[in-house]
């Protein structure tokens, strides 16, 4: 099963965070901090697999931390045996993916500023830790049946996010 | 005023860097009045909260609000809502309950994605609760035809089998179901959860193997899922060997053919797992492995180092081949890959290269930081202690690669090392020469000194002062060593480090006095011959001016110690300097005391075992928790008692001195007394006093972790016999604690001459009556106790298997008043209702019934004994009973209805409090309330206080079951009593055998106890008997739903003729017989329960072998049926 998936900046700041095991706040920012600290040590030429050690007090023994950085973002996957390293990488290629397709080049102003876009594209590709969909494209047009559901019921919200789009590149 | 959005809150975070916690703060303010406006303002406050959430606040106030816009009809206010629960909500929400009724709303939605969002929410926040309501409404999604929908509701199966695992069991059937959907996606989904199930309890999902098998066979390209199927039978071959043969083929084919790497990745580790004694397939393996980790791709090299260790863990010739790669990776640039190429280096270790890998390591070690050295010291260690020192050729070597590994600086590892050398030196006898002069290099070292902290690599030098010391036969000069011991910078290290110097100097002084008196030195006895070696090269002999200059150097530098701001140090120092003085006395008269002074350190030491202190075996009779004394009587004798003590143990002025120091408080006579000695007051004592005494001070011994208890070196001196076990453990403080102590408990080993070179002695020291086995490492596994993994589903399904159907308030209230209103009219008529027409009974074979009536009395008996297993021999009397009630059923002229009342008694709690047995009757007078069950429980009192409060209540769910009539609460029962209490029940679901009490009662010394009990009724008691005519027999069949559920069973090598079949089936389980072939070998049947389920059964009988076909509404009932007809007796004892 996934435990967790975060996208955390270069600097350390959470883009997004969804745990499938509960944490409370605290514990969630500690999760997040420690693994910051051992992500930001990789080198670009290291691999994408991180070991908890077993005198870790975060994580349990049974974690295997799985990640990829993208320009200014570390994508990273905390997950269980029962699921395969190479196919977590994979699947962090699919969320890019996604979000890509979602997006038009995404970069992490789009994660700041919608970030709840980035929760239903997840919640159409895993779903409390199991997996449900790898295909970018069936992922990406799920997401967008429902945005055009939402559009369609708010009018001036649509509108709203249409300014949205022409500010962003000034911000 | 103008709400800030979400991407307001957003920039205003991002602009107020500096005080951030301020501005979220404030925002929260704001957003706790927006929640209150209206759903609009709601969703955009619940949207920010998520926000916020995520940098680390806490919103759980805001639950209730966040349900509220959960449940707004907007698809996107839905949406927002459904987000901020499935981030916040945990199982102490206590607002979750609300959700309840709204997700299941949201399932059953017009608009799918409603349906996506529920599901998906629930997937996360699923709690017991949920779980428990939302199973049945789960169970009805599987059967929709959206595949979007059938794939969240089969994820989400997998938390509700997670969160309610009673689910389990009744639902597990239609997820097995799914494996053969024609959509490939969906069956990707089921795979999914039984992967996850199957980790936990693989037995159970052994019987999907062939499905499994052939969704791995003819799938090609749907890689997610074959690795997940590859994954799931690595965790069942473990289970079954046959599988693993089966699996051979295919996985062989895949890691041939595959293009994916991932899929090939784990077709190896399932190989490995379940596989491991092919050996083609193994070797196939390696040698996949091979070309992954010669891959440029990091990734891949590393995975194929990890498959590498495990398959060495079972091959590890076959892995040794592939040194070269294992050696190369460890100049990898990722530590990650070092580190798992350091795990391998065991197996790839032997005698020949031992030297070589370790001299790459230590070149390793060079340049590498921070854990990474660690590691490669602890690695160092590993492999060259493996097999107790199996590989080491040259102990010279090793010791010399410990004395560089104690020059690494900041390292955490002094402890180990220093371990090692002590271990190493006692071992092996032939190196302690050489490494006592290795040792003396150490202590002079000044590295070693220089930021000297407890646990660090200063460590070490408690080692070398200890060997020095030990072994100081070997030293020719002891001055160096003596000057080691005593420079001024000691005095910063660590203070147990400076209490061996102090002990081990009083040593080396000891062993140059004796050798220079040419006294014989015991300990070195043993080791003559390498002794031989050593003198040849002995050039300067010891001599008595050296002996003279040696107390002169430790007289002049002891000072710095004996003020020691440490008190183990400045004891021992004192200890020293009182010594040497009394020993500069004697020479001065004339006497040399060097003998004495040496025979106190000629016992040899053995390691040992790390386990023996705890495999002392307790003396029998001896309770350790008990109290010796009463601690109540010590107190006032506390304080003289230290000094008695003192004197009756030691009796020496030297203690005063040094007591003096921190005892100020003492009372002068009593320190006047001690010192007067043996004299006067102590012996006057009375007998008592001094006995109790003796029991105080042996109690302090044994308490006291310095004092090793006479007992115990007694009995471990039988060393001969003693288990040889690998020696692991720190042994550091075990050897001081034994020396400085200076009596010397551990017990001498008998001198066996060495004559090979290099012989490692590889015992060690246990307690007499020591367990061989180390049954105190439990291992207890993630899963052991969960109750998911506890439930096995190669069980058929029986009655306690449904779902938690919920029902609304006034269903249930409205229940039971027709039900009291239907006991209103059966009293005012009393008269039996007439049973169904019986028009074409003639065409029943009829012989059974004559023998029922005569076998009445009997089947009271037996169909007590039958059902439950646990049901205890039913008592005769009410047999006797139940069978004088029968003749006026039978007696009964039309109605083809053998009313059998029934009755059981069994012993449903049976405990340290209480004794319960339980008789159940069935007041079966009519049809009416044919589901009415008499229930008196004998309550019997087994302690030996009263109890007050007793009660005994129904617990069971209102839809099972109603009380009718109660006898009310017990009250008081006192000690040894016993009282009956009395419950008629209606009892409304035959589908739930089970009945649950609480009993409750509060014993007038302890807190109230509550027992559940459950009481599992006969399912013969849910059946109306009923003759049926065949006509009405086959309306009932044809009619289509009434008996759609069917069930066969078959019991083999049984001699019984159909008319007797029939006769005992009526008996026991009141099936009556519709009709009966004429050639005796096929016979129809029909019962009714209480709730109007009808019921069909074909029996046919043939060479001995008995098959039931059962046909009813309810596939559960069917399988209720099963288990009673296989658990009929007349059925299983012949």
């Amino acid at each position: 099963m996934i435990k967790s998936i975060l996208i955390i900046n270069n600097h350390g700041k959470p883009r997004l965070i969804k745990f499938y095991e509960h944490y409370n706040e605290d514990k969630q920012q500690q999760i997040i901090r420690e693994l910051f600290l051992l992500v930001s040590k990789r080198t670009e030429r290291s691999c994408n697999f991180l070991e908890v050690g077993n005198n870790s007090n975060i994580f349990d023994k049974d974690t295997k931390i799985i990640y990829r950085h993208y320009a200014t973002l570390f994508f990273i996957f905390c997950v269980d045996s029962s699921e395969s390293e190479l196919s977590i990488i994979d699947l962090i290629q699919t969320f890019v993916e996604s979000l890509d397709k979602c997006f038009e080049n995404v970069c992490e102003l789009d994660l700041i500023f919608h970030i709840d876009k980035v929760h239903y594209i997840l919640d159409e590709m895993v779903m409390g830790g199991l997996v449900l969909e790898t295909n970018p494209t069936i992922i990406y047009s799920n997401y967008e049946i429902q945005n055009k559901l939402e559009k369609a019921e708010n009018p001036l919200l649509s509108g709203l996010a249409g300014v949205m789009q022409t500010i962003k590149p000034n911000k | 005023m103008f709400e800030r959005t979400l991407v307001d809150l957003i920039r205003g975070i991002r602009n107020h860097k500096k005080n951030e916690t301020r501005f979220i703060n404030q925002c929260i303010n704001e957003i706790k009045e927006e929640l209150k406006g209206d759903m609009q303002k709601k969703t955009v406050a619940v949207q920010k909260l998520t926000y916020i959430q995520m940098l680390g606040f806490d919103i759980s106030w805001a639950s209730f609000k966040i349900v509220e816009v959960m449940s707004c009809n907007k698809f996107s206010s839905k949406r927002i809502g459904y987000l901020a629960a499935s981030q916040s909500f945990n199982e102490g929400t206590d607002v979750i309950v609300l959700a309840t009724h709204q997700i299941r709303k949201d399932f059953l939605s017009s608009n799918q994605n409603e349906a996506y969002l529920a599901l998906n929410c629930l997937s996360n926040i699923c709690t017991p609760d949920l779980a428990r309501e939302l199973a049945n409404d789960i169970l009805t999604l599987l059967s929709t035809q959206k595949t979007h929908i059938l794939k969240r509701a089969i994820t989400v199966l997998y938390k509700i089998f997670l969160r309610y695992p009673e689910s389990l069991r009744p639902a597990f059937p239609k997820l097995r179901e799914k494996l053969d959907d024609p959509e490939p996606s969906v069956v990707s989904c089921s795979v999914n959860v039984i992967c996850e199930l199957a980790r936990r309890n693989p037995k159970n999902y052994l019987p999907l193997a062939p499905v499994l098998f052939r969704i791995l066979t003819n799938t090609t390209n749907n890689y997610w899922m074959l690795i997940k199927i590859v994954k799931l039978f690595a965790s069942l071959t473990p289970h079954e060997p046959r599988l693993g043969k089966k699996l051979i083929d295919p996985l062989t084919n895949i890691i041939n053919s595959s293009p994916s790497v991932s899929l090939l990745y784990e077709c190896i580790q399932t190989c490995i797992t379940g596989m491991s004694d092919h050996i083609p397939l193994m070797k196939l393996c390696i040698s996949k492995l091979r070309t992954l980790i010669e891959h440029n791709d990091q990734n891949l090299k590393y995975l194929g180092l990890l498959a590498l260790n495990n398959i060495m863990k079972i091959h590890p010739k076959a892995v040794s081949e592939h040194r070269d790669l294992v050696l190369n990776c460890l100049e990898d640039d990722d530590t990650s890959i070092r580190l798992r190429a350091l795990d391998l280096l065991p197996g790839m270790t032997s005698k020949k290269n031992i030297g070589d890998i370790v001299l790459k390591l230590l070149d390793h070690l060079d340049t590498a930081e921070g854990q990474y050295k660690d590691q490669i010291i602890e690695k160092i260690i590993e492999l060259c202690s493996m097999g107790t020192y199996q590989f080491i050729t040259d102990f010279e070597w090793y010791i010399n690669i410990l004395v560089k590994l104690s020059q690494i600086q900041e390292s955490v590892h002094g402890k180990l090392i220093a371990s090692q050398l002590l271990d190493v030196v006692i071992r092996v006898k032939i190196v302690r020469a050489y490494s006592t002069r290795q040792m003396i290099e150490l202590l002079k070292n000044p590295k070693l000194m220089s930021n000297p902290t407890e646990g660090g690599m200063c460590e070490v030098l408690y080692a070398a002062a200890w060997i020095v010391g030990e072994f100081s036969g070997y030293i020719n000069r002891p001055i160096d060593a003596l000057e080691a011991f005593l420079q001024p910078r000691v005095s910063v290290l660590p203070s147990h480090i400076q209490s061996v110097y102090m002990l081990n100097s009083l040593k080396v002084f000891s062993h140059a006095c004796a050798k220079a008196n040419g006294d014989e030195i015991p300990s070195l006895q043993d080791d003559d011959e390498e002794e031989d070696d050593e003198e040849d090269d002995d050039e300067n002999e010891i001599t008595h001016e050296i002996v003279q200059e040696c107390l002169e150097i430790i007289k002049s530098r002891l000072t710095i110690f004996t003020h020691s701001i440490y008190l183990n140090v400045q004891e021992r120092a004192c200890l020293i300097n009182e010594l040497l003085s009394f020993y500069s006395v004697t020479q001065e008269q004339g006497n040399n005391i060097s003998k004495e002074l040496i025979s106190l350190f000629t016992e040899q030491l053995n390691p040992v075992g790390p386990k023996a202190q705890k495999k002392v075996p307790v003396p029998e009779g001896l309770d350790l928790d008990e109290w010796i004394n009463d601690p109540k009587h010590q107190e006032p004798i506390e304080e003289d008692e230290e000094d008695d003590i003192f004197n009756t143990n030691t009796g020496s002025g030297h203690k005063k001195h040094q007591r003096g120091g921190y005892d100020d408080e003492d009372d002068e006579d009593e320190t006047n007394s001690s010192h007067s000695g043996h004299s006067g007051n102590h012996f006057n004592r009375h007998p008592i006093d001094i006995k109790r005494q003796k029991e105080e001070r042996l109690r302090r011994q044994a308490n006291n972790p310095y004092m090793l208890g006479g007992k115990v070196s007694k009995k471990s001196n039988d060393s001969e016999n003693i288990p040889v076990v690998q020696l692991t453990g720190d042994l550091g403080h075990l050897h001081v604690g034994a020396t400085s102590s200076s009596n010397r408990p551990m017990p001498s080993k008998g001198g066996k001459k060495i004559k090979k070179h290099y012989t490692i002695d590889t015992t060690i020291e246990m307690p007499e009556g020591a367990k061989e086995s180390d049954d105190e490492d439990e291992r207890d596994s993630k899963y052991k106790n969960d109750a998911l993994s506890n439930i096995n589903l190669s069980e058929p399904l029986t009655a306690s298997d449904v779902l938690h159907t919920s029902r609304h308030r006034t269903d249930i209230i409205r229940e039971k008043e027709k039900e009291m209103a239907m006991l209103a009219k059966k009293n005012a008529k009393l008269s039996p209702k007439s049973p169904p027409s019986s028009a074409n009974y003639s065409e029943v074979t009829s012989p059974e019934i004559a023998p029922t009536k005569k076998a009445s009395k009997k089947a009271a008996s037996t169909t007590g004994s039958v059902p439950p297993p646990t049901a205890k021999k039913p008592s005769k009397k009410p047999a006797a009973a139940t069978s004088t009630a029968k003749p006026p059923a039978q007696a009964a002229p039309a109605p083809a209805v053998v009313a059998v009342v029934k009755k059981v008694t069994k012993t449903i709690l049976d405990d340290d409090n209480f004794k319960i047995t339980c008789e159940l009757l069935k007041v079966s007078p009519n049809e009416v309330d044919n589901g009415q069950v008499k229930l008196t429980m004998k309550v019997q009192n087994k302690t030996d206080e009263d109890m007050s409060d007793v009660s005994i209540g129904l617990k069971s769910s209102p839809q099972q079951c109603v009380s009718i009539k109660s006898s009310g609460e017990i009250g008081v029962l006192e000690a040894d009593a016993s009282t009956t209490h009395t419950e008629v029940l209606n009892v409304l679901d035959v589908l739930n055998q089970e009945l649950q009490f609480t009993l409750v009662a509060t014993p007038s010394s302890s807190p109230s106890i509550t027992n559940q009990l459950s009481i599992i009724l006969p399912f013969s008691f849910f059946i109306v008997p009923t003759k049926l005519p065949k006509d009405k027999f086959a309306e009932i069949l044809q009619k289509s739903g009434q008996v759609s559920a069917m069930d066969s069973t078959k019991i083999n090598g049984q001699s019984l003729t159909m008319p007797l079949i029939i006769e005992k089936l009526s008996q026991q389980l009141s099936i009556e017989v519709v009709q009966a072939h004429p050639n005796g070998q096929t016979a129809s049947f029909y019962a009714k329960t209480t709730q109007n389920h009808h019921i069909a059964m074909l029996v046919k009988e043939k060479d001995g072998n008995i098959s039931f076909d059962i046909k009813s509404p309810q596939s559960l009932l069917n399988q209720i049926l099963v288990k009673e007809i296989a658990q009929l007796t007349f059925l299983s004892k012949k």
